[in-house]
């Protein structure tokens, strides 16, 4: 199901009216950090990635004008942006292999059920294959509907669906309900 | 293979948690950077329009170039007729001689066959070129 109000930006986003970016920043600007949060992992890359994909947006502005759903475009930027960023650090993991590691300090303490079980869901969800990720992720954190997260992977509803099916599936067998 | 169908209705625990999870908001600062880089990414349009007077004036050089040099090139390959000796008195007798041979071609074929002969005899063939076992002299088998 597209978004109206989101895709009626469309004509002046491709006319190069900066206000109607303006706009759509404010009106995704959450679900765009939260699923590039859950992508990286890292709150400085999340914001970094958001920027990337705003400023993608404008340099294609001539080209919105094809786009059907604007929500589905921007979160496969946000995608794309995002594998670059993964390509470039497995390169510095590369690099960085050959130096030795240096000794790190004790975790901070953490004293609230709430953190203790967040962190345990953000690791689990860390732990997912990187495609079953990219559903939950498009789906919770950037609440696409499973039409457009088919349509942001290039892949169909139905799989979509079944990869977010296998996800859940595994992060109940690491994390039982309730616990 | 079946795919399931997409999950609908009420949502299940796990899917609260995970979806009530805590995630570092973005920084108050976030909204004002990103504000400034579409800003500045407007900003720098202007220039490229002012750098496509340069490139029109560069592409239409390149172009110029490559036209005079084909053209060159053309002139230098492109045998005119006359060059070649060709005169209509000697290519109608030739056809002349041709239809003496082939009383069956009539005039329009006996010239096509007389201009097809004169181009093939412009053509030279290539050396044929055969291998050979051994080159080295001592080695051939005697």
């Amino acid at each position: 199901m597209s978004s109206p109000p989101i895709d009626d930006l469309i004509p002046d986003l491709s006319a190069g009216r900066e206000a109607a970016f303006v706009a759509l920043y404010d009106a995704l600007a959450g679900p765009l950090h939260r699923t590039a949060w859950t992508l990286t992992g890292s709150a400085a890359e999340a914001e970094d990635l958001v920027q990337e994909t705003m400023v993608a947006l404008v340099r294609a502005r001539t080209s919105l004008t094809g786009v059907r759903n604007l929500r589905a475009y921007l979160f496969a930027t946000l995608r794309h942006a995002a594998a670059a960023r993964a390509e470039r650090r497995a390169t510095e993991r590369r690099a960085l292999a050959r130096v030795p590691a240096r000794e790190t300090g004790p975790e901070p303490p953490r004293s609230a059920q709430a953190a203790i079980d967040s962190d345990r869901l953000a690791r689990a969800v860390a732990a997912l294959p990187s495609e079953q990720r990219e559903v939950l992720a498009l789906k919770l954190d950037g609440g696409l509907t499973f039409a457009e997260v088919g349509s942001t992977l290039g892949i169909s509803p139905n799989t979509a669906a079944s990869r977010y099916q296998y996800a859940l599936n595994q992060l109940r067998e690491l994390l039982p309900e309730g616990e | 293979m079946n795919e399931p169908e997409a999950p609908s209705g009420p949502r299940s625990d796990l899917e609260r948690r995970l979806a009530a999870r805590s995630v570092p908001a973005p920084s108050p600062e976030l909204r004002a950077r990103v504000l400034a880089a579409i800003d500045a990414e407007f900003a720098r349009g202007p220039a490229r329009v002012r750098s496509r007077p340069w490139s029109f004036a560069a592409a239409a050089a390149a172009v110029a170039l490559v036209w005079a040099n084909l053209s060159l090139s053309a002139a230098n390959v492109t045998r005119p007729l006359d060059s070649a000796g060709l005169r209509a008195d000697d290519l109608h007798a030739e056809a002349a001689r041709v239809r003496a041979l082939f009383p069956e071609l009539n005039e329009q074929d006996a010239l096509r066959e007389t201009l097809l002969a004169r181009a093939g005899g412009r053509i030279v063939p290539l050396p044929r070129v055969e291998s050979r076992r051994s080159v080295l002299p001592g080695l051939a088998k005697e």
